[in-house]
């Protein structure tokens, strides 16, 4: 459960987010994740409802942005959407391949009311 | 009245701040430091005494942070071997942070240059998402485990710079497929050297010594995760 964490972390940049606008609360906050990323968009929303409590962001709607995946094949250069670690290259079978991007976790925006 | 605000920053943003810090701190200090992790079990902790053991007789500095849900026990082990060591208890966290690893190094009363072994909570998930500032990651996965864990806990092993498979003294009575673990590691961890090893016979831990006379000597190395 480092979700726990990991809420803590999104907590942080919230507050830091809203804090230059005095008196905001913070009502929805989108978060872009990747499907290779160490996070569990369940146990994070459930996480970060326990963190925020009698926090600006109290209360506030998590939204989930899911982005693909992309990973270059080593062995035959081809470019493709892995769902999982350990999966071969659709094109040429091979494992080595690098993962370009899909392990991101990131705020997007954030909605706040004034 | 609501308002958009943009933000575009990753959950593990202060992390790594804080992992930057203590990269930048172990290179100052000329500390090669290496992130331990594995199930609970692994044989992390028996590893890391007779490394310590060895690396005493070659006159090699080297300190531990040892990382545990509760209790000393491991830190009294590797006391044991003369190392300066201080054991982090994370109560509930399933894993180190960096913030931890800060705090630690100050306690250590140690200031290398040499070796910095972080062993992390036995949890084969949570750890991965964590960079510590350190300039490797070795994952262990231990005989007894089977063949599938890396396929099981992909995250962690395709974090891995180096899988020690641990425990091979065992082999004779176990009925593991080698092949079959290794083609596994090779999927997730295409790149990462795969030692055998076993902290309980003669020279069982000849590859992995072998391996820190050469270990990243360069702590430039980021995990940024998101």
């Amino acid at each position: 459960m480092h979700e726990l964490s990991l809420a803590h972390g999104l907590l942080r940049l919230v507050t830091e987010a809203a804090r230059p606008h005095q008196g905001a609360t913070v009502t929805q906050i989108r978060v872009r994740v990747g499907p290779l990323a160490h996070v569990d968009p369940k146990a994070l929303t459930w996480a970060f409802e326990a963190a925020s409590v009698g926090s600006l962001a109290a209360g506030a709607t998590l939204i989930y942005d899911r982005s693909a995946a992309e990973a270059r094949c080593f062995s035959c250069d081809h470019v493709f959407a892995p769902d999982a670690r350990g999966e071969p290259c659709p094109k040429c079978g091979g494992y080595q391949w690098l993962l370009l991007e899909g392990e991101e976790m990131e705020v997007i925006d954030v909605e706040i009311n004034l | 009245m609501s308002l958009t605000l943009e933000v575009g920053t990753s959950l593990l943003a202060h992390h790594s701040h804080t992992a930057q810090a203590n990269r930048q701190r172990f290179k100052a200090h000329n500390v090669v430091a290496l992130n331990l992790m594995s199930s609970p079990g692994a044989g992390k902790t028996t590893l890391l005494v007779q490394t310590l053991l060895a690396l005493k007789s070659q006159a090699v500095s080297a300190a531990v942070i040892e990382g545990d849900q509760a209790t000393e026990l491991d830190a009294r082990r590797i006391r044991s071997t003369g190392a300066p060591v201080h054991q982090v208890n994370t109560g509930r966290a399933c894993h180190l942070e960096a913030e931890m690893v800060a705090e630690a190094w100050h306690k250590l009363n140690w200031a290398g240059p040499g070796l910095l072994f972080i062993e992390n909570v036995g949890n084969l998930i949570c750890p991965a998402a964590f960079e510590l500032g350190e300039s490797a990651r070795v994952v262990l996965v231990s005989t007894t485990e089977g063949e599938d864990k890396p396929l099981k806990y992909s995250g962690m092993f395709a974090s891995a710079d180096l899988v020690l498979v641990t425990k091979t003294d065992l082999l004779p009575h176990l009925s593991l497929d080698l092949t079959r673990l290794e083609t596994n590691l090779r999927c997730v961890a295409p790149r990462a050297p795969i030692l055998w090893t076993s902290s309980r016979s003669e020279g069982g831990l000849a590859p992995w010594l072998e391996w820190l006379t050469r270990a990243p000597k360069s702590a430039e190395k980021s995990y940024g995760i998101g």
